[in-house]
């Protein structure tokens, strides 16, 4: 009996955050820059105390696109792990960080 | 973000996915407080109770000030030598070894609440029926509990449950850190492989005067490295 097979090239996406020069899961250097909506939720947090017994909040969020990231979540009242946030952009001695708010 | 926020995201994300309580966490400090009140050596030695780690102030949610190691100078020294050498201490084996290096950022992995120690334990392949006492390294009372997970002494997610109904001192049915461990001798330099492999080696050679586990043939040890946990070694001696 005779058959027929096909067989296809099948190129693996894997998002990667930080950015690098290659990937670190095959190691190919064919990369490229995407750009994310900024939408996702919260993967992780903790709420660090100063003394004064304020607190910033840190996370970890979980992106739609697909990775994660570390930064911190602002306008906090309502964050908890799986919370939906979005990202704002917080100018800092000149220089624009991605932070999250709760949506 | 500092080392202990990081495992205070771990910690949080442990209790939400699993319902582990402070208390259940509370319990590993009180139970190594209890091991460092007979451990000549350790730093903080006056028994300590539930409650009173619950009170301790919250440094990085949910994470107590008493469920935190305290760094202090020091060091270890370790001396090796030929089995035929004319010394009164025991021989020792390594029976077993496994290491596992996650370089990646812990956001990365499949989940935060794994560590290295799943896959060192897994290389090292040594039945745990076969232990005396356990040597955890003990950043945290949460880096106790997820090697606890990690190494198979209980399922992932189970750890709070197992340590409300087993006793964890020197003098109970599962030692864990009979010495105190780092959380009470203090951590020495940031390195804390030092206090456990003390801690081993005193024990099986009958040497840890006050809070001895008799006739420990065996110990399990387990030394996790870089601050958010990149690195683990599974080290079995007897």
């Amino acid at each position: 009996m005779r058959r027929s097979y096909r067989l296809f090239n099948v190129k693996i996406v894997v998002i990667v955050y930080y950015p690098r020069a290659f990937c670190p899961k095959c190691g190919s250097s064919d990369v490229e820059v995407r750009f994310s909506e900024g939408r996702g939720k919260i993967f992780a947090m903790t709420k660090i105390y100063r003394k004064d017994g304020s607190y910033v909040i840190y996370g970890i969020v979980e992106l739609e696109e697909g990775f994660r990231m570390y930064s911190n979540i602002v306008e906090g009242n309502q964050a908890d792990i799986a919370k939906r946030v979005e990202v704002i952009f917080k100018e800092i001695n000149g220089k624009k960080y991605p932070l999250f708010k709760v949506i | 973000m500092s080392p202990i926020s990081d495992y205070a995201m771990v910690t949080y994300r442990h209790s939400k996915l699993f319902g582990t309580t402070d208390e259940q966490r509370a319990e590993i400090a009180v139970m190594q407080r209890y091991n460092a009140s007979f451990n000549p050596k350790a730093l903080f030695r006056n028994p300590i109770t539930v409650e009173d780690v619950l009170q301790s102030r919250i440094v990085s949610y949910p994470l107590h000030l008493l469920e935190i190691v305290y760094p202090i100078d020091g060091f270890h020294v370790f001396v090796v030598s030929k089995r035929s050498s004319k010394s009164a201490l025991r021989n020792i084996d390594i029976l077993a070894y496994g290491e596992a290096h996650w370089p990646n950022p812990p956001a990365e992995w499949d989940d935060i609440i794994y560590t290295p120690a799943i896959e060192s334990a897994k290389r090292a392949s040594f039945d745990l029926n076969r232990v005396d006492t356990f040597q955890l390294y003990d950043s945290f009372t949460i880096t106790v509990m997820l090697q606890m997970e990690d190494i198979g002494l209980v399922e992932k997610g189970k750890v709070g449950q197992f340590v409300e109904s087993h006793d964890l001192t020197f003098k109970g049915d599962v030692p864990i850190n009979t010495g105190g461990g780092s959380l009470n001798t203090g951590q020495p330099a940031y390195m804390s492989g030092g206090v456990i492999l003390e801690e081993a080696l005193l024990q099986l050679n009958d040497m840890a005067d006050g809070h001895q586990v008799k006739g420990t043939d065996v110990v399990f040890l387990n030394g996790i490295g870089w601050w958010s946990r990149k690195h683990s070694v599974t080290l079995v001696l007897g």
